[in-house]
């Protein structure tokens, strides 16, 4: 029974073989320990939305992850690596010098109302800056258009805490939902909801990045017209579709208007969500 | 195994095939010995457990020159077993002390790599459970454990023969065996004296001089096992035997042909 | 019905038609299962494998399978230790493939030695020398470290990674993978080799044994190579199949033919080592043990004709397709040349088992032929089964391939 019994003794293919075996096994299993302890140290410290965020942003086909730059400047076809923190992002700065010189042409009027005092998250949530310091949060007119009119929003509680990237407000339409992104981070002052509509006012977070990493003016002009192509695009495949090129304006509730479209698909494309 | 002696043995046994008849005894001795059961009656033929096999030869030559001889084939406890390296579980093992390879079938898991690797084909698998029809357990040796269903087993020169002859011989006060102390029930069952065994080291057993005759050859010696079974035969053709087909075919410089024979 | 647990922007069949596809292959796992059940009850005697012939058909299975699943180490090597980025898209069917490949390979050994639950004696009372122990450490040990690697897979799903503590397992799992990818091509390397290894150690079976370095045989080098030259081709099929039967694109063309070109390239390395090997074994190691090459060529089926249609059928021919670039592009070619490479090495595993033990060893042996019995096929067909059940899962519920989305949006099937 015991490996002793019947004369057994060690010897140099012993050590060796079992050497290297047992050291294997315990690299196997010390590294799946120490995953097991930085992930209850992730869970504990309260990275789960950063590491969501992270996670689904690596999921996300390239047509969703242009970079900024790519929409008005110096860096056309590049594709974020960062996801979207554009504030710890090495190449940022030297994009946004770089564009400021290059003085790009007005884009085009995108066909949906974008004030030049808002600033917009890549998801289709917009921030407006508050005179007493807190910020008013909002579905942008192009992913109202898409979701149409919800029949459930799940909002965050008063005095909730939400992180960037927190998918906070959820959206329900029959079997389409929609989780979206927090565009800042900070804490939740007031929440309200009507008629599918909803606003958010937070009292954003020192310490974060804020709005470096929001759009604004004719950035955000020139990315919600690549937006609406891409919807067009997307919801009359075989090209024939009317251009907004003149400023046409995109219909109410999208969801009733193109009923054989993957708006399960589409939400989560807008909503940057997989 | 564990043994202590006074000396280390080397135990080999030497086969006279010119003496064999082809009687079976020694394979009836065996089974007996050892326990071997018998499988079903509709088993397929290699599917039998027979430690000691008697083969049937032929010269390839044509009636009036056709010759026939039977080979009882042991396992051979070759000094460099090719089952001894492969096993996974360290079933198979040789004592140093006497040169006996044993079997440990409670570790044997079945793997059947020493069954590959042997070229004796000296080893056999127990594909069935073992079975005593009611009243056939009487017959039983109780000094051998039997086996269970799916392990491997083989000829083991009935070594716990060797240890009651110890036994006896230290109730009797010798430090040391006496040839013929310990016989393998093969050797004791052949009626011709065929099959002789005993201790190579040792002088008085005569062993090393039938080892020295020119008569004796051992089976694929050219694949470098070393086995410890060795036969004699005063015919040329039989002595051939043991080389490898197209070797003994062209030492008998005929054409090269399927030999007749059945295992 | 079961929408919400398949990858967002994927549409798969509905799930009735989807059990209908799953049926006959559950059929056929159930019927191996009861097959299993037999064995274990019963005996092995249910087979055609005898005391001539101790390795049979699932022998075979598992060094073929063991080959073909080798895809899945070579490809997480290439990709995270070479940083070959544009296989990721294989990869994660790579894994699922080995995983599938190695759990059967172990579930058909449990059931082909005589006392499986004495299996854990390799461990206890290991043999060092012997390199069916080195086999037996080595795949364990592997086939951990592939769950490993496809727990996260699983993870990814749209529903579990809701869940944050596997979403956040599955974040750190992936950040040290390439540990693993490390780790499981160490691993692969010895066991694909000992798996040689073990036929060309067997100085009694001189069809098998073959000279080598120190202690490992030439074999073992051959089977790494085989298997490294085989694995990207055997997944290039699956993929190519799977992408048949589902009715669309699901990788970039360059993969698939990235994958023939390195399987033409090693199979080539192959094909001249294989040649060496035979030339020394023929001339020098047969002669040194008292045998002749032309013994082993003249019984029932096996004649020269093996040797010739393993080195040119199935060896020169399948790298000259893949090697060429304009067959490559062509998918006939690439699938002719992919399939004949993976029937190569089924057939040299067929040969290393099979013809060691029907050669003659003894010079008054018979020529043995040995054709495996039902229960034998049903317990391969039924691990077969189960791979196909498993894959199949895992391509309905889980993101199998990244670039599965935009392929469909692209070509314009939004």
């Amino acid at each position: 029974m015991l490996p002793t019994a019947y004369e057994f003794h060690w010897d140099t293919g012993h050590v060796v073989f079992l050497g290297v075996f047992y050291s294997v096994v315990v690299t196997v299993l010390s590294i799946l320990v120490y995953t097991a302890l930085r992930g209850r140290g992730d869970l504990k410290g309260q990275r789960t939305p950063a590491i969501a965020w992270e996670e689904t942003f690596h999921d996300l086909p390239a047509d969703r992850r242009a970079c900024r730059h790519a929409f008005d400047g110096p860096a056309a076809g590049r594709v974020c690596h960062h996801c979207f923190d554009c504030a710890t992002c090495a190449g940022h700065p030297e994009f946004t010098a770089i564009g400021r010189s290059l003085q790009a042409p007005q884009p085009p009027d995108p066909g949906v109302p974008m004030p030049s005092d808002t600033f917009y998250h890549r998801g289709h949530t917009w921030v407006k800056p508050a005179p007493d310091g807190t910020l008013t949060l909002g579905l942008d007119p192009f992913a109202q258009r898409c979701f149409g009119h919800p029949t459930s929003v799940s909002l965050p509680a008063e005095g909730q805490t939400v992180q960037s990237g927190e998918r906070a407000v959820t959206l329900h339409r029959g079997r389409l939902e929609a989780r979206l992104a927090m565009p800042v981070a900070g804490e939740v002052v007031a929440s309200s909801s009507h008629d599918g509509q909803w606003r958010l006012r937070v009292r954003p977070d020192p310490a974060s990045a804020s709005l470096v990493n929001l759009l604004r003016g004719n950035e955000a002009r020139a990315w919600m017209t690549r937006e609406v192509d891409w919807l067009q695009g997307r919801l009359n495949p075989a090209g024939g579709h009317t251009t907004l090129a003149d400023g046409g304006v995109l219909m109410d509730d999208l969801v009733a208007a193109y009923p054989a479209a993957d708006w399960d698909d589409l939400w989560g494309q807008v909503s940057l969500d997989v | 195994m564990k043994t202590q002696q006074a000396k280390p043995a080397r135990y080999v046994m030497v086969i006279d095939v010119d003496r064999c008849n082809g009687c079976g005894n020694c394979m009836v001795g065996c089974a007996v010995e050892n326990n071997v059961s018998v499988p079903p009656a509709d088993a397929l033929a290699n599917r039998g457990l027979t430690w000691m096999k008697v083969y049937r030869v032929g010269n390839d030559r044509p009636f009036p020159d056709h010759q026939t001889v039977c080979l009882p084939i042991p396992c051979q406890h070759c000094d460099h077993a090719p089952c001894i390296h492969v096993c996974p579980v360290t079933a198979v093992q040789r004592d140093e002390q006497t040169g006996i390879v044993g079997q440990i079938p409670e570790r044997c898991m079945g793997c059947r790599y020493c069954m590959a690797a042997c070229p004796y084909h000296a080893r056999y698998f127990n594909w069935f459970t073992p079975v005593w029809p009611a009243g056939m357990e009487k017959t039983l040796n109780p000094d051998v454990g039997t086996r269970m269903r799916g392990v491997a087993e083989k000829c083991n020169f009935c070594h716990g023969r060797l240890d009651r002859a110890r036994e006896r011989a230290a109730a009797e006060g010798r430090r040391q065996l006496d040839p013929g102390d310990y016989v393998p029930a093969c050797a004791e069952a052949c009626p011709t004296g065929a099959i002789r065994f005993g201790d190579a080291l040792d002088e008085r057993s005569g062993m090393k001089d039938l080892l020295a005759a020119p008569e004796t050859f051992r089976l694929l010696e050219s694949l470098g096992t070393e086995p410890k079974v060795y036969y004699q035969s005063r015919h040329a053709w039989v002595r051939q035997v043991g080389r490898s087909r197209l070797a003994r075919v062209r030492g008998f410089e005929t054409p090269a042909g399927e030999g007749v024979t059945h295992g | 019905m079961d929408k919400d647990l398949i990858t967002r922007g994927l549409d798969r069949t509905p799930l009735w038609k989807f059990a209908l596809w799953l049926l006959p292959w559950a059929l056929l796992a159930a019927w191996g299962g009861q097959t299993i059940r037999d064995m274990f009850v019963q005996g092995l005697y249910l087979t055609n494998m005898d005391n001539r012939f101790a390795f049979g058909l699932w022998i075979v299975f598992d060094l073929t399978v063991i080959a073909l699943g080798a895809g899945a180490f070579f490809l997480g090597f290439l990709t995270y230790l070479m940083r070959q980025k544009d296989l990721q898209q294989v990869l994660n069917t790579a894994v699922i493939v080995g995983f599938v490949c190695y759990s059967g390979a172990i579930l058909t050994l449990a059931v082909d030695v005589g006392q499986p639950i004495r299996a854990w004696f390799a461990f206890w009372h290991a043999n060092v020398h012997s390199m069916l122990t080195e086999v037996s450490f080595c795949i364990t040990l592997y086939l951990m470290v592939l769950l490993i690697e496809y727990v996260p897979i699983i993870l990814k799903n749209r529903k579990l990674r809701l869940v944050p503590s596997f979403l956040v397992l599955e974040f750190n799992l992936h950040r040290i993978m390439f540990l693993f990818a490390g780790i499981g091509a160490f691993l692969s390397f010895f066991h694909q080799g000992s798996l040689g290894g073990m036929f060309g150690v067997l100085n009694g079976r001189p069809f098998a044994f073959r000279e080598g370095v120190g202690i490992w045989p030439s074999t073992f080098f051959l089977f790494i190579l085989s298997a490294i030259a085989v694995g990207p081709s055997f997944i290039m099929l699956i993929v190519m199949t799977v992408s048949r039967v589902a009715r669309r694109p699901l990788v970039d063309r360059k993969v698939l033919t990235r994958l023939g070109r390195i399987s033409g390239l090693l199979l080539s390395a192959y094909i001249v080592a294989k040649l060496a090997d035979t030339g020394i074994w023929i001339f020098r190691t047969l002669p040194d043990s008292g045998f002749d090459a032309a013994e082993f060529y003249r019984h029932g089926l096996f004649g020269i004709w093996v040797l010739f249609l393993e080195l040119t059928v199935f060896g020169l021919l399948p790298a000259t397709i893949l090697l060429n670039r304009r067959r490559r592009q062509n998918p006939r070619w690439l699938v002719a040349g992919g399939l004949l490479a993976c029937l190569g090495i089924t057939f040299n595993r067929l040969v290393v088992t099979l013809q060691t033990q029907s050669a003659p060893t003894l010079s008054f042996d018979t020529f043995m032929i040995y054709w495996p019995s039902l229960q034998e096929w049903a317990v391969m067909l039924g691990v077969v089964a189960y791979g196909v059940i498993l894959y199949s899962l895992s391509y309905r519920y889980l993101n199998l391939f990244p670039r599965e989305h935009e392929l469909k949006t692209s070509s314009g099937r939004a």
